[in-house]
C-alpha cells in the first residue's frame, strides 16, 4: 500500500534484484495518478513519524507509556485509514469497491479519523 | 446512690485509724539450721541487700497493729510483691496473718511457691502491701532480695504477634523520570521532521486544489477542522461530556455540508470523466 | 411454469415492497415486544428487584454514578469492600453498563420522567434484548435475507439460553453485551461486505462499548482476526478486507485501551497478540499485492513471496520472543482453564468454585435452545454451500462457540447467538423450499431458493392473502410473508394470519400437480409450525419456570398448590442494616459479599470481585477451622458479625455446607499445613450426620450451621433436608460467637463474635462458668524454672 516505501526495498547484492526494483519504482512512478502520489506522500509521511516515535521510545524512554501509544497509534491508525482511502479511490480497485464512490471514500476516511483523533486525545492523558 | 454515699461516707470515718507495722524481723539460714544472717527491719531505710543460696531459707516475721492503739488487726489481704525492676517480672504472694496481727513467711529456695518470677543476676525489690476495709491501705519497701538466676521465663505464644508494629513504609514505584530537556527537545523536532518530507513531496507532486474555496467545499473543511479544533480544546481543557455535547452539535451541520460537497465534488468528477 | 396455488398478480411492485416492509416493521415491532415481555415473569411472579449477586454490585454503582455523577464514580474507591483493603470500583470494573444506565437515567430526568434508578436497572435487560433481536435481524439479513433475520430476531428474543442472562432484573454486564457482540459483528460484516472505512469505524466503536461493558470482549478480539486470517488463507484476501480489518483494529485497539480495567493489555498480554499479528501480516501482503500490480516479472514475485513469508516469521518469532523476556504476559489462567477443564480445579479453586464455570451438561443444550440445536449443523452446513465471505465467519463462530460452550456453562451465551442465525437461515431454506408454488416442471427448488438471498430487498409481496390470482413471479413475496407470519406465530400474537394463509393454501389443493403436491408441503410446512409452536411452549414454560427467580427470594408450591415466598435473604440483610453499628464488618462466604453491601451496606471481608485470593483464603480458614483458631482470625479483621447461609431446614440445597468443600480447598491452596481437605471426609463420604469427621464436626461453619438446630425437633432425631441425614441430638455449642439473628426459615443465620471477656478470662472458660460449670481447680504453674533443673 505504501509507494514510496518499496523504494527501500531490502535490495540484495545481486544485480538482478536492483534491475528489479528500479523497474518496480519506474512502473509506479509512470503508472500511478498524481492524485495517488499526493496521498503516497502522506502514507510516507506518517510512516516516518510512526518510526521516529518507536525509535524514540526504544532508545530514550517510554515514560508516559500512554502518550507514546497515543501518538504511535495515531500515526499507524492514520496510515491505515489513508491507505484504506487510497485503496477505494483507486481506479484499478474499482471492481472491488462497488458501494464505495470515491466521495463516500472520503466522507469514511474524516469520520474514521475524527473518532481516532478523539480517542488519541483522549489518550494523550 | 444514696447507698454509695453513705459507704463512702463510712470509709471517710474510719480512715483516720490506719495500720501500721510492729517488729518486722528476717532470718537467712541453711538447710542444717545455722543462721547466716539475722536482722530486724527498719521502715524507713532498706538494709544492706539479702542474698540467698539455692538451697537456704528466707523466714520474715512481722506484726500489723492498729496505729492508735497499738492492738494487732488483722487485715483482709496482705500480699509480699517480688518485682524485678530491671526485667520487669513480678510475683505477688499472699501472706496469712493471725486474728491478733501476727504474720510469719517463709521461701525455702528448695521449693520456691509458684509466685516467685523467673530471676536474673538483678535484685528483686521485696515490699510488704496491705489492704482493709476499714484501714487506709499501706505499702512498705521491706529490702531487696538477690536470688539464684533461673532460665529465662518462656516466651508467651502471642508474644511473636502481638506487639507495636513498625509504621507501615509504603513502597511505591519510583517515579518515572522525564529525559533531559535537551534529548526530548531534540526528538522533538527530529518527530516532526517528517512534515517537512510531507511538504517536500507534495510540493514535487504539485496537486492542485482547484475547487478547495468553492462555496460548496469550503464549509466542510472548515466544519472538519472546527473538529480538530474542538478535540484539541478537549486535551486542554473540556469535559467528556462536553466533548460529546459539542461534538454531536457540531456533527449535525458537518453532516449536510458535507452531503453537499462531496456531491459536488463527485458532479467534477463525473463532469471530468 | 405451473405454480401450486394461486398467487395475485394485479400488484404493482411498489406496492408489495411497501407492504412488505411495513410487515418486516410489524413483525419486528412485535418481536421486541415478545421478548421484552417474556422477560417480565420476574417481575409478575416477584417484583421489581435486582436479582442475583453480581447485579447488586453493579446496582449500587450506578447508584454512585447517577447521585455522585461521572468523574466521582471514575475515581470511586470503596473503602467497605474487602475490609480492610478497600477497593478501587472505578479501575477494577468495566463501567459500560453502569454509564449506560448513567445516560438512560439522566436521559428520562431531563425529559422531565422521573423514573427511579432500580426500575432503570431492572427493566435495562428487556429493554437491550429488543434491541438484540434487532441486531441479529440485521446480521442475519446479511447472511440470508429479510425472512431469515425476522426469523432469527424471533429466536434470539424468546431463546431461554438468552433469557437466562437477561430476565427483567439481572442487572449485569451479559445484559448489555450480547447486543453489542451481534451489533459488532454485524458492523464488520458490513465493513467487510462493502470494504468501508465508515463500517470499519462503526465496527471499532463499538467493539469500544464492549470492551467498556463485557470482559468477554476478548471473545471478538480474537473471532475478528481468526476470521480475516481464515479468509487470508484462503487466498480470500481483498482491498474490503484490508480496509475492514484495518481500519477496526487502529481504531478498535487504541479506544479499547481507555478502559482503566484494560489498560495496556491490547499491547501487552498475548490474548490481544492474534489481533495484532493478523494486523502486521493484512499490511504485508497488501503490500505485497500493490508491488505485483507494478511488476510481473516471475523472479520478483518470488522474491516478493519469500520476503512476505521471512517477515511473517519474524514478526511471529518476535512475539514470541517477547513473550519470553516479558515484555507480553503470557496467558493467564483463566484461559488456560478454557482449554483444559481440569486446569482450574487444580490451580484456580476460587475459578472452579463457580457453578456456571463448570463444563456444561448435555441436557441443557436441549434445555436452553429446544429445537435450535437440531437446526443449528443443518444452517451451518447451509453456510457452506453459499460460501461467501461471511458465511465463513458463521462457520468459524459456530465451531468455536460451540467448543466453548461445552467448556463452561457460562458461555453458553456466546453460542446462542449463532444458533439463531444458522437455525433461522436453515429453517428459512427449507420455508423457502415449500412455500415455493413453482411446480418442478422443470428444474427444483432447491436451486431457486439458493439463488434468492442477494435480491431479497426487489421482491415483491403480496398485500393480503385473501386474494386468489395467479403469477409466477410471487414466490418470494409467499416466502417472505409467511416467514413474519411464523415469526408472528413464535409471538402467538400472528396465529390467525398464520391459519388463513393455511386455509388460502388448502383452497388451492385442487391445482395440485406434480411430484411436489399441496400435501407434501402441507405436511412439511405444518411440521415446521408444529416445531415452532413447541418451541414457543418450551421457551415459555422454562423462563417462567426456571430462570425467573431472583434468587434473593426465592418461591415454593405448597402442597395445594398456593404459591409461598421466601424473604430470609432480605429480612437478613434488613436486620443487619437497622440492628448493627454502621461499620460493623461483617464476614460470610465471597458469594454474598456484593448482597450484604448492597442491601445491608455494612463493610465485608470479601465478595464476588474475587480478586484477592488470599483473603478470601482467610475467609476459609476461618471458616474451616475450629473455633479458638479462627476467633484470633476474626478478632484481627475486626470482624463482628459472621453471616451462613443454611438450608437444613428447608431444603434450600445452594446452602454454605454445600460450598464448605471449596472453603476448604481455598483455604487448602493458602495454608497446605493447617487445612487438608481429606480431614473433611469420613472414609471417603462428605457426612454431616454423627459421622462427620472431627475436623469437620469442630469446624465453624458445622458448628455455626448446626447450632441449636436439634431444639427445633423437640427432642426427635433432627434431620438436614438437603443432605438428607440425620444430624445428631446432642448439637454443637459455641464459646466464641453467639446467635445474633436467624431468620423465619433458617435460611440465613448472622453469630455475633464476642468481644474480649471483661474479667479478662479465656472466652471457652467465661461461657463455662456461666452455665454453671465448676472449674477444674488447677494450681497455678509457675513461670520460674530453676536452671538444670
Amino acid at each position: 500500500m505504501a509507494g514510496p516505501k518499496s523504494s527501500s526495498k531490502p535490495s540484495t547484492a545481486s544485480s538482478e534484484t536492483y534491475v528489479a526494483v528500479s523497474t518496480l519504482w519506474k512502473s509506479y512512478l509512470d503508472q500511478t495518478p498524481d492524485r495517488l502520489k499526493f496521498i503516497d506522500a502522506f502514507l510516507a509521511f506518517t510512516v516516518l513519524s510512526g518510526v521516529l516515535q518507536f525509535v524514540y521510545c526504544v532508545l530514550v524512554t517510554n515514560f508516559p507509556f500512554n502518550a507514546f501509544l497515543a501518538g504511535f497509534a495515531s500515526s499507524v491508525g492514520q496510515f491505515v485509514l489513508t491507505a484504506s482511502l487510497r485503496a477505494q479511490v483507486n481506479p484499478e480497485n474499482r471492481s472491488e469497491f462497488k458501494e464505495v464512490s470515491p466521495e463516500r471514500a472520503f466522507a469514511d476516511f474524516a469520520l474514521g479519523s475524527i473518532v481516532l483523533h478523539f480517542f488519541v486525545f483522549n489518550f494523550l492523558g | 446512690m444514696v447507698w454509695q454515699f453513705s459507704w463512702l461516707l463510712l470509709a471517710a470515718t474510719v480512715q483516720a485509724a490506719s495500720l501500721s507495722l510492729q517488729s518486722p524481723r528476717f532470718t537467712i539460714s541453711t538447710p542444717d539450721a545455722t543462721q547466716l544472717r539475722s536482722d530486724t527491719l527498719s521502715l524507713t531505710e532498706k538494709p544492706e541487700p539479702l542474698t540467698l543460696g539455692p538451697t537456704d531459707t528466707l523466714k520474715l516475721t512481722f506484726q500489723i497493729t492498729e496505729s492508735d492503739e497499738g492492738k494487732g488487726v488483722q487485715p483482709h489481704q496482705t500480699f509480699l510483691r517480688f518485682y524485678d525492676k530491671a526485667s520487669g517480672e513480678e510475683g505477688i504472694q499472699p501472706v496469712r496473718v493471725t486474728p491478733g496481727g501476727k504474720a510469719k513467711f517463709e521461701l525455702n529456695m528448695v521449693r520456691p511457691p509458684a509466685s516467685i518470677p523467673p530471676t536474673t543476676h538483678n535484685p528483686l525489690e521485696v515490699s510488704l502491701i496491705l489492704g482493709s476495709f476499714v484501714h487506709a491501705p499501706a505499702q512498705y519497701d521491706l529490702f531487696d532480695l538477690y536470688l539464684p538466676a533461673s532460665q529465662t521465663p518462656a516466651e508467651h505464644p502471642d508474644e511473636a504477634s502481638f506487639h507495636v508494629l513498625p509504621a507501615i513504609k509504603h513502597t511505591f514505584r519510583p517515579e518515572q523520570k522525564s529525559p533531559p530537556q535537551f534529548v526530548s527537545a531534540v526528538f522533538a523536532a527530529t518527530v516532526l521532521s517528517p512534515w517537512l518530507v510531507l511538504i517536500g513531496l507534495w510540493s514535487k507532486i504539485g496537486v492542485k486544489v482547484p475547487n478547495l474555496f468553492s462555496l460548496s467545499i469550503i464549509p466542510f473543511t472548515a466544519l472538519l477542522g472546527a473538529f480538530e479544533v474542538l478535540l484539541v480544546w478537549y486535551w486542554v481543557d473540556l469535559k467528556l461530556g462536553q466533548v460529546l455535547l459539542y461534538g454531536g452539535i457540531l456533527a449535525i451541520p458537518t453532516v449536510f455540508a458535507g452531503k453537499q460537497a462531496l456531491y459536488a465534488t463527485g458532479e467534477w468528477r463525473a463532469g471530468r470523466k | 411454469m405451473p405454480a401450486a396455488y394461486p398467487l395475485p398478480s394485479d400488484l404493482s411492485p411498489v406496492t408489495v415492497a411497501n407492504t412488505a416492509s411495513l410487515l418486516r416493521i410489524i413483525a419486528l415491532a412485535l418481536i421486541s415486544g415478545a421478548a421484552i415481555a417474556s422477560r417480565l415473569f420476574a417481575v409478575i411472579n416477584f417484583e421489581s428487584i435486582i436479582h442475583e449477586f453480581d447485579p447488586w454490585f453493579n446496582y449500587r454503582a450506578t447508584k454512585v454514578l447517577a447521585s455522585q455523577g461521572f468523574y466521582e464514580f471514575w475515581n470511586w474507591f470503596d473503602p467497605t469492600a474487602w475490609y480492610p483493603l478497600g477497593r478501587v470500583v472505578g479501575g477494577t470494573i468495566y463501567p459500560g453498563l453502569m454509564a449506560t444506565s448513567g445516560v438512560i437515567y439522566n436521559l428520562l430526568h431531563a425529559l422531565n420522567l422521573p423514573v427511579d434508578i432500580r426500575n432503570v436497572c431492572v427493566l435495562l435487560a428487556p429493554g437491550f434484548s429488543a434491541l438484540t433481536a434487532w441486531a441479529t435481524y440485521m446480521f442475519t439479513k446479511e447472511m440470508k435475507d429479510e425472512s431469515a433475520g425476522l426469523l432469527a430476531a424471533a429466536f434470539i428474543g424468546i431463546v431461554p439460553g438468552y433469557i437466562s442472562r437477561s430476565v427483567a432484573g439481572s442487572y449485569d454486564n451479559e445484559a448489555i453485551a450480547i447486543f453489542l457482540l451481534m451489533f459488532t459483528f454485524f458492523a464488520w460484516i458490513k465493513a467487510l461486505k462493502q470494504g468501508s472505512a465508515f463500517w470499519g469505524t462503526i465496527t471499532a466503536v463499538f467493539y469500544f462499548y464492549m470492551v467498556a461493558a463485557w470482559g468477554g470482549y476478548a471473545f471478538i478480539t480474537n473471532m475478528i482476526p481468526l476470521h480475516a486470517l481464515v479468509l487470508l488463507l484462503m487466498g480470500r484476501f481483498t482491498g474490503r478486507l484490508y480496509v475492514a480489518y484495518s481500519s477496526w483494529y487502529a481504531i478498535g485497539t487504541l479506544s479499547s485501551m481507555q478502559v482503566p480495567f484494560v489498560g495496556f493489555q491490547p499491547v501487552r498480554t498475548s490474548e490481544h497478540m492474534a489481533a495484532l499479528g493478523v494486523f502486521g501480516l493484512l499490511q504485508i501482503v497488501a503490500f505485497g499485492q500493490l508491488v505485483r500490480a507494478h511488476v510481473s516479472s516471475k523472479q520478483f514475485q518470488e522474491l516478493l513471496l519469500a520476503a512476505v513469508i521471512s517477515l511473517g516469521l519474524i514478526g511471529f518469532f518476535g512475539i514470541v520472543g517477547l513473550t519470553y523476556k516479558g515484555w507480553i504476559a503470557p496467558w493467564t489462567g483463566r484461559f488456560y482453564s478454557l482449554w483444559d477443564t481440569g486446569y482450574a480445579k487444580k490451580y484456580i479453586p476460587i475459578i472452579a468454585s463457580v457453578s456456571e464455570h463448570q463444563p456444561t451438561a448435555w441436557p441443557s443444550f436441549f434445555m436452553d435452545l429446544h429445537f435450535l440445536i437440531f437446526l443449528f449443523p443443518a444452517g451451518v452446513v447451509m453456510c457452506f454451500r453459499t460460501l461467501r465471505d461471511e458465511h465463513i465467519f458463521v462457520i468459524i463462530y459456530a465451531v468455536v462457540a460451540s467448543y466453548f460452550a461445552g467448556v463452561m456453562v457460562r458461555l453458553m451465551l456466546t453460542l446462542t447467538p449463532v444458533v439463531c442465525v444458522s437455525a433461522a437461515v436453515a429453517l428459512s431454506s427449507l420455508m423457502d423450499t415449500y412455500l415455493d408454488p413453482t411446480e418442478p416442471s422443470v428444474e427444483d427448488d432447491k436451486s431457486e431458493s439458493s439463488n434468492t438471498p442477494s435480491t431479497g430487498t426487489s421482491a415483491s409481496r403480496p398485500a393480503t392473502p385473501a386474494t386468489s390470482k395467479k403469477t409466477k413471479k410471487n414466490k418470494e413475496k409467499e416466502k417472505e410473508k409467511e416467514a413474519s407470519a411464523s415469526a408472528g406465530s413464535v409471538l402467538s400474537e400472528l396465529v390467525s394470519n398464520v391459519t388463513s394463509s393455511a386455509v388460502a393454501a388448502k383452497s388451492a389443493t385442487t391445482a395440485e400437480r406434480g411430484v411436489f403436491g399441496m400435501d407434501t408441503r402441507l405436511v412439511v410446512l405444518l411440521n415446521s409450525l408444529g416445531l415452532l409452536l413447541f418451541f414457543v411452549v418450551h421457551c415459555t414454560w422454562v423462563t417462567s419456570n426456571a430462570y425467573s427467580s431472583p434468587s434473593v427470594v426465592l418461591s415454593s408450591t405448597s402442597s395445594d398448590g398456593g404459591k409461598n415466598l421466601i424473604d430470609d435473604f432480605r429480612e437478613a440483610y434488613h436486620w443487619l442494616r437497622q440492628n448493627t453499628a454502621e461499620d460493623a464488618v461483617v464476614m460470610s462466604w465471597w458469594d454474598y459479599g456484593y448482597q450484604i453491601a448492597g442491601m445491608a451496606d455494612r463493610p465485608t471481608l470479601v465478595d464476588n470481585n474475587t480478586w484477592n485470593n488470599t483473603h478470601i483464603a482467610t475467609v476459609g480458614k476461618a471458616m474451616s477451622s475450629p473455633e479458638d483458631i479462627a476467633y484470633p482470625i476474626l478478632r484481627k479483621h475486626d470482624v463482628s458479625y459472621v453471616l451462613i447461609i443454611f438450608g437444613g431446614l428447608i431444603g434450600y440445597s445452594g446452602d454454605d455446607i454445600n460450598k464448605f468443600l471449596w472453603m476448604v480447598r481455598i483455604a487448602q491452596g493458602v495454608w497446605p499445613d493447617e487445612i487438608q481437605e481429606p480431614n473433611y471426609f469420613n472414609r471417603g463420604e462428605y457426612r454431616v450426620d454423627s459421622e462427620a469427621s472431627p475436623a469437620m464436626r469442630d469446624s465453624l461453619m458445622y458448628k455455626m450451621s448446626y447450632y441449636r438446630f436439634a431444639e427445633l425437633f423437640g427432642g426427635q432425631q433432627p434431620v438436614d433436608r438437603v443432605r438428607g441425614q440425620h444430624v445428631p441430638v446432642q448439637g454443637p455449642t459455641l464459646d466464641y460467637l453467639e446467635e445474633a439473628y436467624t431468620t423465619e426459615n433458617w435460611i440465613v443465620r448472622i453469630y455475633e463474635v464476642k468481644k474480649d471477656d471483661v474479667l479478662g478470662r479465656d472466652l471457652k472458660i467465661a461461657n463455662a462458668f456461666n452455665q454453671g460449670k465448676k472449674r477444674k481447680r488447677t494450681k497455678p504453674m509457675s513461670r520460674r524454672k530453676a536452671i538444670g533443673a
